[in-house]
């Protein structure tokens, strides 16, 4: 018989990660079951990259709740993670008296002194390019960026480094009750546990309707960004939201931890899981983004991408046990601000497994520490980095500054890159304004000498995403690989 | 401009490259031979050339053993024949040459058979060193 | 502590601009001259341009790119020029320091001259705003370039390509010879960006069709590019709807253009020229900011090799010749059919060479002065081409005495179609 867990995470997203998060500072045996290569490779690694203040969260709602109690999560898990948003502050731009009200309400729920309403005067001294036809704008100083993708990962990492387990390319095919456990029925072997969670984005609504659940499948919506060159950096510093419609908070402009600039997301209703960007899409996005920005530079775009957000019709999360597997929770609709809830969505997950009986207690935890950074290092630092090792004196990509010292960490950590597309989100070779045509000449032989892989075996994100098809020449050689 | 090809009637034509207005010439072969019509004096012998015989200077790479790099860029010392350039990209596939090589080593002579057409190295290549190392040369 | 370093001349950049201008400016007489390259060896893109067609102007032969270079590294070796490999140049300042780092350390250079060959970057699908999925398989021609004949990778066996430029017709014929299919070579304009030779010797020997008037207007593919929507663009170049066909292939390769790279010049505040992306400079390729050059491809995108090498070795010189910075008399400005002009100011229209691209295709072309409105020099050119420069010497130009603006244009029977 397998050994029993005490829980089993579905799917490596920022919510799973964040429950693995939560429950490793437990006595607990937890395992996290991902289908693709790597964590954050759906819903989450997609978005605006905002941790939305409290004036925008949704009143007489569990996404509400769960955004507030999140938000108060955030300043210890920074500490504990070694990890930090950044602080740059939001302008929700008003357009009209009715849009004006808007911004009313958001004061009335910020409940922060040092938010206030400010006029276009004072709004041209915060940012000179935003739309000079703006009446009025929100400043709320409390809204914060970050990578979407680390975040995730610094979970993660904390996660396996307090141990849970992390299991890539398994997907959950079903589940069986037995007297004392549940059992997951994966594509490489069956697991079992006290509780399992439902944490699979968008696929959570079949999953759940798959265990007999009646739950209305998640309707998806796409949104489509730019993403602007980092020498566009100083145009815009805060967070800028239009007043939101049906449905959406809208199109807005962000800067990014990068220093990139954000454009998007639009809201289209989409029939299947499709992240293709669309010409149509793009150029509603570039409207949107030109209301709040008129002289918005997407000449400098250096790359487009689109997300998927799962919703259920009352837009609101849904955390429930399912019937027929009261071991089983599921997490549905976790749509915006699922990034900012998490933390709370987490915390929530663990009172609810409690509920089953499974007894938490805490244990001493080891923190995180983060890898450093070339490109933010200063010129001190930056020596002696070199000092300790050669390789952070050897740039592999120019357009972000990454070293082979942080490429060869990001291949060795404890929760490794495999592939392109995670070398990328965490180091960001390839996520230049070169996207990738010069690293990318050297990614496949850093990559082949530290995983040994076969060089035409090196994949950019899934099981058939060949880098190349295959090398040339028959000849054999200790260099070349061969047939 | 009458030349010497013992087939049957047919015409080719060719886009000149002599110089770069691109004049379209054509090949008219009969029984008396090929016949260029239009075109400058240059101009017809290159066509005349790329009917009896096209030739081509072929650049492409080679396995090269206990060097610093994976390949060696080669080339053709003179035009190779255009109808055999696949036979030969086949056969340079399974060849590999030890390093060090200098640039305008004469690796191979007549190659398949072709007489004066060597296989030349067109890069200097050392031979591999322990360690990736910043080298500075004085 | 980093490594500080007083030099006369620093060459930020080791291809074909930076090993000439280096050399040049050691023959000069300057000392020290230090050349710093990111790469692991000299040479730049010429390394990976393994086909002929480098050297002809210069040499009077056809030589190889990797030949080409060699010619340069050889006699560089037989220099004091201090080469420093694997060093990359990470910050200049408008002062002249310039902080590079590599596997030793950091260095900070105090030079009374910088020459910036930095050379150009590929145009990728993300500036096209190309839309669709972002599977494995698409590529820009340069890097594909690098992968085959450096790396000796295959990229992909079933390609398209975007683009008629020279990198993408050279890799066609590259890819075919290597056993790839080539579907088609794709051009959103009326008429062949490249070399009418490198049609007819890349494209047309392996019977590889040439699209033009076309343009890939999505891509498709879960993992691995699985086909891209090909559509017949208008005269402006906008994708006509109901045209589309979908092109099943494994590779899409982006040969859509070059980008000087000038972020470290941004960084020293160069002025920098919107049409050709690289820094404003005169006939001795000085910048307008004291004590900076810039040479190569990073001045704006040159047809060959061998024009680089020429302006590059000028470099060398003037740095050396004080009045290099001296204000300029006259402005250049790119006229009706002309994208390019280099230089853009001149001081005395007494020496160096003027570099003019075409906007398009001409037959019995007219290249015309102006001059406040008025055509003072006119000069016939039978056939000329966006793919190929048009060199004139400076002094043959009869420049009107009194300095200003002055406006080349280029006009002619437009060329459609192939050639």
């Amino acid at each position: 018989m397998e050994p029993v867990f005490d829980v089993i995470i579905v799917g490596g997203g920022v919510v799973g990660c964040a429950v693995a998060w939560y429950l490793s500072h437990f006595d607990l045996r937890v395992v996290l079951l991902e289908k693709e290569r790597d964590v954050c490779c759906g819903v989450s690694k997609a978005n605006t990259g905002v941790i939305h203040s409290r004036s925008y969260f949704t009143p007489h709602t569990l996404k509400g709740e769960l955004h507030l109690r999140s938000l108060e999560l955030f300043p210890s898990l920074e500490r504990e993670l070694d990890f930090h948003c950044h602080k740059v502050g939001a302008l929700t731009i008003a357009f009209s008296l009715h849009d004006l009200q808007y911004l009313n309400t958001l004061k009335e729920r910020g409940k922060n002194p040092h938010a206030e309403i400010i006029g276009p005067q004072e709004l041209k001294e915060l940012e000179p390019l935003v739309n000079p036809e703006v009446i009025a704008c929100y400043y709320d100083p409390e809204t914060k960026v970050v990578s979407p993708f680390l975040l995730t990962l610094a979970l993660a990492e904390f996660a396996v480094l307090n141990g849970v387990e992390f299991i890539f390319f398994t997907e959950v095919l079903g589940f069986e009750e037995t007297r004392d456990a549940l059992s997951v029925q994966t594509n490489r072997g069956v697991y079992r546990a006290r509780v399992a969670i439902n944490c699979t984005g968008i696929h959570a609504t079949s999953l759940a309707q798959k265990t007999g659940e009646t739950i209305p499948l998640h309707r998806l919506y796409r949104g489509q960004y730019f993403v602007l060159d980092r020498d566009c950096q100083s145009l815009v510093k805060h967070v800028l939201y239009p007043v939101p419609t049906v449905g959406s908070k809208g199109i807005l402009v962000t800067p990014t931890p990068e220093g990139n600039i954000l454009v998007g997301p639009n809201f289209e209703l989409i029939p299947e899981e499709d992240t293709a960007t669309t010409k149509i899409g793009l150029e509603e996005v570039e409207r949107g983004g030109g209301r709040l920005v008129p002289s918005l530079p997407l000449h400098k775009t250096i790359t487009t991408f689109s997300g998927i957000r799962p919703t259920l019709p009352d837009r609101d999360f849904r955390i429930f046990f399912s019937l027929r597997f009261p071991r089983l929770l599921h997490l549905c609709g976790i749509e915006s601000p699922g990034l900012t809830a998490s933390l709370g969505i987490a915390e929530y997950v663990g009172e609810q497994i409690q509920k089953t009986g499974i007894l938490f207690r805490e244990k001493k935890v080891a923190p995180r520490v983060s890898f450093p950074v070339f490109r933010t290092a200063s010129w001190e630092e930056r020596e002696k980095l070199i000092a300790q090792d050669p390789d952070w004196g050897d740039i592999v990509c120019r357009c972000e500054e990454v070293t082979l010292a942080e490429i060869k960490h990001a291949l060795s950590s404890c929760l490794p890159a495999s592939t392109l597309d995670g070398l990328k989100r965490r180091v960001r070779v390839m996520a230049g304004r070169c996207q990738g045509s010069f690293c990318g000449m050297h990614l496949p032989d850093i990559l082949m000498g530290k995983s040994l892989q076969k060089r035409e075996a090196i994949m950019k994100s899934g099981e058939k995403s060949w880098y190349c098809l295959d090398t040339i020449g028959r000849a054999e050689t200790e260099n070349a690989s061969t047939r | 401009m009458v030349l010497p090809v013992k087939e049957s009637a047919e015409s080719t034509k060719v886009i000149c490259i002599v110089c770069p207005k691109g004049c379209i010439l054509e090949g008219r072969r009969d029984e008396r031979g090929v016949t260029i019509q239009n075109g400058c004096p240059r101009g017809q012998e290159y066509a005349y050339r790329e009917l009896q015989n096209p030739c081509r200077i072929v650049t492409t790479t080679i396995a090269v053993r206990n060097a610093a790099l994976k390949r060696l860029p080669v080339r053709t010392s003179l035009p190779f024949p255009k109808r055999r350039i696949p036979e030969l990209i086949d056969f340079l596939h399974t060849l590999s040459v030890e390093a060090p090589v200098r640039v305008g080593t004469v690796l191979m002579e007549n190659l398949l058979g072709e007489p004066g057409v060597h296989l030349v190295a067109t890069r200097t290549i050392e031979r591999k060193s322990p360690s990736r190392e910043t080298e500075r040369q004085t | 502590m980093p490594r500080r370093v007083k030099a006369q001349v620093v060459v930020i950049g080791g291809g074909p601009a930076g090993m000439a201008s280096a050399l040049a400016a050691f023959e000069n007489g300057a000392r020290p001259v230090f050349l710093l390259e990111r790469g692991e060896y000299l040479g730049g893109i010429l390394n990976q341009c393994i086909h002929p067609g480098f050297g002809l102007h210069l040499f009077g032969e056809e030589l190889t790119g990797p030949e080409y270079a060699e010619r340069f590294k050889e006699k560089l070796s037989r220099t004091q020029v201090e080469v420093l490999l694997n060093t990359t140049v990470l910050e200049i300042t408008p002062q002249r320091i310039v902080r590079a780092v590599n596997p030793q350390g950091v260095w900070e250079f105090e030079t009374t001259r910088a020459v910036l060959s930095m050379g150009c970057r590929e145009r990728t699908r993300g500036m096209l705003r190309l839309p669709g999925t972002r599977p494995a398989g698409i590529f820009t021609a340069g890097l594909a370039q690098y992968l085959v004949n450096i790396e000796g990778l295959l990229p992909g066996k079933e390609v398209l390509i975007l683009g008629s430029g020279d990198i993408g017709l050279i890799m066609a014929r590259r890819l075919t010879l290597e056993g790839a299919t080539v579907k088609a070579v794709v051009e959103v304009r009326d008429s062949l960006s490249g070399l009418l030779r490198n049609y007819v010797q890349c494209l047309h020997d392996f019977n590889i069709p040439l699209w033009l008037s076309h343009t890939v207007t999505t891509i498709q593919g879960k993992e691995r590019v699985e086909g891209v929507v090909v559509s017949r663009v208008d005269e402006g170049g906008r994708a006509i709807p109901g045209s589309e066909r979908v092109v099943p292939c494994d590779t899409l390769l982006l040969s859509v253009g070059l980008i000087p790279e000038n972020e470290l010049s941004r960084q020293a505040s160069i002025p920098l020229c919107p049409r050709t992306g690289g820094p404003v400079i005169n006939e001795y390729f000085a910048c307008e900011r004291e004590g900076f050059f810039a040479c190569g491809n990073v001045v704006g995108v040159f047809d060959l090799v061998d024009y680089v090498t020429l302006v590059s070795q000028g470099v060398g010189e003037a740095v050396n010749i004080p009045t290099a910075f001296s204000p300029a008399k006259y402005h250049l400005v790119p006229g009706d059919g002309v994208s390019l002009v280099i230089p853009q100011k001149i001081q005395e229209g007494k020496k160096g060479f003027l570099f003019l691209r075409s906007l398009q295709s001409f037959r019995q072309a007219a290249v015309s002065f102006s001059f406040q409105g008025k055509e003072f020099h006119k000069l016939r050119v039978p056939l000329c081409y966006p793919s190929e420069m048009i060199r004139l010497n400076i002094q043959d130009i009869p420049w009107p005495s009194q300095g200003g603006e002055i406006r080349i244009g280029i006009t002619g029977e437009r060329i459609r179609g192939i050639y």
